[in-house]
């Protein structure tokens, strides 16, 4: 028996120069970290503080920072993927097939999973509980358990770079090209082990945050007196709940096939490769919107705070919320129009779809019009909230036409549907996620993000999207397709070397965001806020001090009004009012969602790579772990004394 | 048949899109340059579409850069009205413009993807042309089971005659992309899918793959070429019974080779060919091959 299953030296990335380059980075940054940590003598710190933290606020910020780490290397991958593409006319270019197809995989899936997923939910940890006046969320261990088993998921696919290979069978990882036949290798079980793992994580997160929102809101708050913000994480904590098993079961399956010889989704043997698209989507398409909602819910705070007016239409935005969130279990047959459905099938849910585009169209005019008769403010989340509102709708339009069955017959898989996708993701999800970045950073550290490099970043970003994706539209309507590794059609390349300039301007877009977070550190002094108000918000999460207490809120406070804050500040409301401080009741901290990460990862790790001993000891460990923290003894709360209050 | 050539707005819209649009290409590789009325419609109701969509798209563009320039913090004054955020008025334009829209739109949808039905001919005259391809790792075969004569990497059709093409899949998923005359449809083991037009003008084409297959998968694409009824005539002749055949044998050479292929004739192949590919993956109902309600 091999007690290292497949492992050998033979795992090294070896296959190609970039390859070994990029490993290389990754293995000498991660060294370099854990070094600083130990010189600096970090590590009770970390441990204390951050590692075993079950505060919803912390994890946030951790989640934040696995997602713009993640951004890095997601956007490294679609650096080198248009330099490839620009030069690859008749010739080799700089990747190797089998190294360019890992890289589109990785990127697909590190910004969807492990970069997209983490920002958003960090965010909402960090806004959604101050939000609706609660202390934490419902379940705080297991919010921590949710952030490590994404984590976990993440480091998986950090692995893959450096042992063994990641999937060449994209994103999607459609079979039969992902069964065992076509690609033996390790690539597409990291892939189902990564995305598995977090997937698991994100089920956890939507039902945690389903219950928070229904169930710990403060006094007074009723639904239709919750911020847009907290409807759109409501609506997509639904949809976390309701579609994540779907990805869970249809990549079991796929794992079954490759692992214990079914046939699910196999070529011959009774498998059906149909069964697989069908359930990938049904997870895959209401993901697109588990991934938009909320930063139509930060636009929504953003817009109504730097216009200094209440949101226009919230009623309609909030009904508006809750139908996209509906129709997004409608659609996802629109991803297979050309499988062979019959015209009835294909036509029914091509109108499904653009269906969407009628309460995504009311939210772009309440965003306008809640501007109308307000005092815009040009601040750097504002700046992002504009340049998404005049992208987006282009790739609404993109997305209604890709949506009518005989345009997408001559349009699906070409890079006219990448430029969709990423049309709707940088534009309406990655631009909501930075302004939240940029607006609710003061709140969480206390201090302002430097405005004029937020601006900076904007500006490059906005540009490097319009060049980058704007000749993918062209180059798709010219029969581009998507995945292309080297091509010999003269007509696109020029094209091609505009998206490469695009990549180079959304490159300084990223640096600029590391040089403000740098800057703003070093001058925290000046940008240093006491108010626990910077902006003149709207909203409860600005009624607390910044950074907030543990428990948020010295005194739980009482909801009078949508915009409870604006409410307050207008009647000069005494917050003494909201009662006496009593003593709380807060959660301990606890290091078992570290535990469960770590045992996850050994369990993935040992999956990937055939170690059945390894993977059998870890998964018996996952679920003893599970079990004992179910019985264990240790008290999840205690009590700690009224706080006193300062008067603000 | 008839084009697209819905009633509301001006007929020159669709003309400026096509110009614009087309100053983007410069080989026949897309549906720009049509061959096919299949092809031209699709072309002609994406550019409706999105001249639709404008109606929307223009005031947006419009209220996103007025508004916020307007009532921009250091220039407004008397005008900011803090608690204005309702109107009836605008609350129903703004949900019913955008759904008149979207029914118009869904009526040209439910129309047009009828009658653009891959699965039904786009024209009633002509004994049809039956072809039937497979798609390998990384090329593909066509059959022309009334012709006796084979090809790999190459398929020749004539001009003015409706095509019928039934399509599988000796390896993975594909998809068959006839630019510029069908569009796509995928290729998928142990089944059977149905491409049906008709190509209305000669010329060259570069039909391919659309569906991600490995390394091989940029170079997995093989030439159209529409003759004139008389000289796809000649070229069944000249082959048929002439040139070598497609045997078990070279199929499954071909078959097993993870590589493309030059273009090649052959004057003839086994009987049931294509049906032995469909059934090496599949026992029963192997025509049933479509997600929804195929009769």
């Amino acid at each position: 028996m091999n007690w290292l299953g497949r492992l050998s030296l033979d795992a090294l990335p070896l296959y190609s120069p970039i390859a070994a380059i990029g490993a290389g980075v990754e293995v000498l940054a991660g060294l370099a970290i854990v070094l600083l940590i130990w010189r600096k003598g970090w590590w009770t710190r970390l441990w204390r503080d951050w590692l075993t933290t079950v505060d919803h606020k912390k994890l946030g910020v951790m989640y934040v920072v696995l997602a713009l780490v993640m951004l890095l290397r997601g956007f490294a991958d679609a650096f080198l993927m248009r330099t490839q593409q620009a030069i690859a006319l008749n010739s080799e270019g700089i990747l190797p097939p089998d190294h360019f197809d890992q890289i589109f995989t990785a990127h697909g899936t590190i910004m969807i999973f492990f970069m997209a997923m983490p920002f958003l939910v960090g965010l909402l940890n960090i806004v959604v509980p101050l939000q609706i006046g609660a202390r934490d969320v419902a379940f705080p261990r297991l919010n921590a358990m949710s952030l490590w088993m994404t984590a976990a998921g993440a480091a998986l696919v950090l692995l893959s770079l450096v042992l063994g290979t990641f999937s060449t069978a994209g994103w999607t990882g459609y079979p039969p090209y992902s069964e065992l036949a076509t690609t033996p290798d390790t690539g597409v079980d990291y892939w189902i082990w990564s995305v598995l793992i977090a997937g698991v994580g994100s089920t956890m997160t939507g039902i945690n945050f389903l219950v928070t929102i229904l169930r710990e809101r403060a006094p007074g708050m009723t639904l239709m007196r919750m911020p847009l913000l907290t409807w759109t994480a409501l609506v997509t904590s639904v949809l976390m709940v309701f579609a994540f098993p779907a990805l869970t079961v249809s990549t079991v399956m796929l794992a079954l096939d490759r692992d214990l010889g079914m046939h699910f989704f196999t070529n011959g043997g009774g498998g059906n490769m149909m069964n697989y698209m069908n359930l990938f989507w049904i997870w895959g398409h209401p993901e697109v919107y588990i991934l938009i909602l909320p930063a139509f819910g930060i636009f929504s705070e953003v817009v109504a705070t730097f216009s200094r007016k209440p949101l226009f239409g919230y009623a309609s935005l909030v009904y508006a919320t809750a139908a996209i969130g509906i129709l997004s279990f409608t659609v996802w047959l629109h991803h297979f129009f050309t499988m062979g459905a019959s015209a009835n099938v294909n036509a029914a849910f091509g109108i499904a779809t653009m269906v969407i585009a009628v309460p995504t169209g009311v939210k772009v005019f309440d965003w306008l019009f809640t501007m109308y008769h307000g005092r815009v403010r040009f601040t750097a989340p504002m700046l992002w909230t504009l340049g998404f509102i005049v992208t987006f709708v282009i790739g609404g339009a993109t997305g209604v036409l890709l949506s009518i069955p005989p345009v997408d017959f001559a349009m699906h898989n070409s890079v006219f549907l990448v430029a969709h996708f990423h049309n709707m993701l940088v534009p309406g999800a990655l631009f909501g996620y930075l302004a939240g970045y940029m607006y609710w950073f003061p709140k969480v550290f206390g201090f302002r993000l430097d405005e004029r490099w937020g601006k900076r970043s904007f500006w490059a970003w906005i540009i490097g999207f319009y060049l980058a994706f704007m000749p993918l539209y062209a180059t798709g309507i010219m029969g581009m397709p998507r995945r292309m590794e080297h091509y010999s059609n003269a007509a696109w390349q020029p094209l091609l070397w505009v998206a490469e300039l695009g990549a180079v301007f959304i490159g300084i877009g990223v640096l600029c965001l590391a040089i403000q977070l740098a800057v703003s550190i070093r001058h925290r002094e000046a940008l240093r806020d006491t108010t626990g108000d910077p902006w003149d918000g709207r909203t409860l999460e600005w009624a607390t001090a910044s950074p907030p207490p543990a428990w948020n809120f010295d005194v739980q406070p009482t909801v009078h009004a949508l915009d409870e804050l604006a409410w307050r500040k207008a009647r000069h409301y005494d917050a003494t009012a909201d009662g006496a401080p009593a003593p709380i009741v807060m959660p301990n901290d606890t290091a078992s969602g570290v535990w469960l990460g770590a045992l996850a990862f050994v369990f993935g790790f040992a999956m990937v790579w055939y170690v059945w001993w390894l993977a059998a000891l870890s998964l018996c460990g996952l679920i003893g772990f599970v079990v004992f923290a179910m019985f264990s003894e240790t008290p999840e709360f205690r009590v700690v004394d009224a706080p006193e209050v300062t008067p603000c | 048949m008839a084009r697209i050539r819905p009633a509301i707005g001006p007929r020159t819209l669709s003309l400026l899109g096509a110009a614009v649009l087309a100053g983007c290409t410069t080989e026949t590789h897309s549906f720009l340059n049509p061959a096919s009325l299949t092809a031209e419609s699709q072309r002609d109701l994406m550019i409706w579409a999105f001249g639709l969509m404008l109606v929307v798209l223009i005031p947006v563009w419009v209220m996103a850069i007025w508004f916020p320039w307007r009532y921009r913090e250091d220039k407004s004054g008397a005008d900011y009205r803090p608690d204005w955020a309702h109107s009836n008025l605008i609350e129903a334009v703004v949900w019913i413009v955008p759904a008149i829209l979207v029914v118009a739109i869904s009526a040209l949808v439910w129309v047009y993807t009828h009658r653009l039905d891959p699965y039904a001919s786009p024209v009633a005259r002509g004994e049809p042309l039956h072809v039937q391809a497979i798609s390998l790792d990384w090329k593909w075969v066509f059959l022309y089971p009334d012709n006796g004569v084979a090809s790999v990497n190459t398929l020749i059709l004539p001009e003015g005659r409706p095509v019928e093409m039934s399509i599988t899949s000796d390896t993975v998923m594909n998809a068959l992309y006839l630019p510029g005359l069908a569009g796509q449809i995928y290729a998928m083991a142990g089944m059977v899918t149905h491409l049906n037009f008709a190509p209305d003008h000669r010329g060259h084409f570069t039909g391919r793959n659309m569906q991600y297959s490995g390394d091989g998968f940029p170079d997995h694409r093989f030439d159209v070429s529409v003759e004139s009824a008389g000289d796809f005539q000649r070229f069944v002749r000249e082959h048929q019974g002439h040139s070598p055949q497609l045997s078990t044998a070279t199929y499954r050479q071909l078959a097993n080779a993870h590589a493309t292929a030059r273009p090649a004739v052959f004057g003839g192949f086994p009987p049931r060919l294509f049906d032995q590919v469909v059934h090496k993956y599949c026992a029963t109902d192997c025509d049933q091959t479509t997600a929804g309600d195929r009769p």
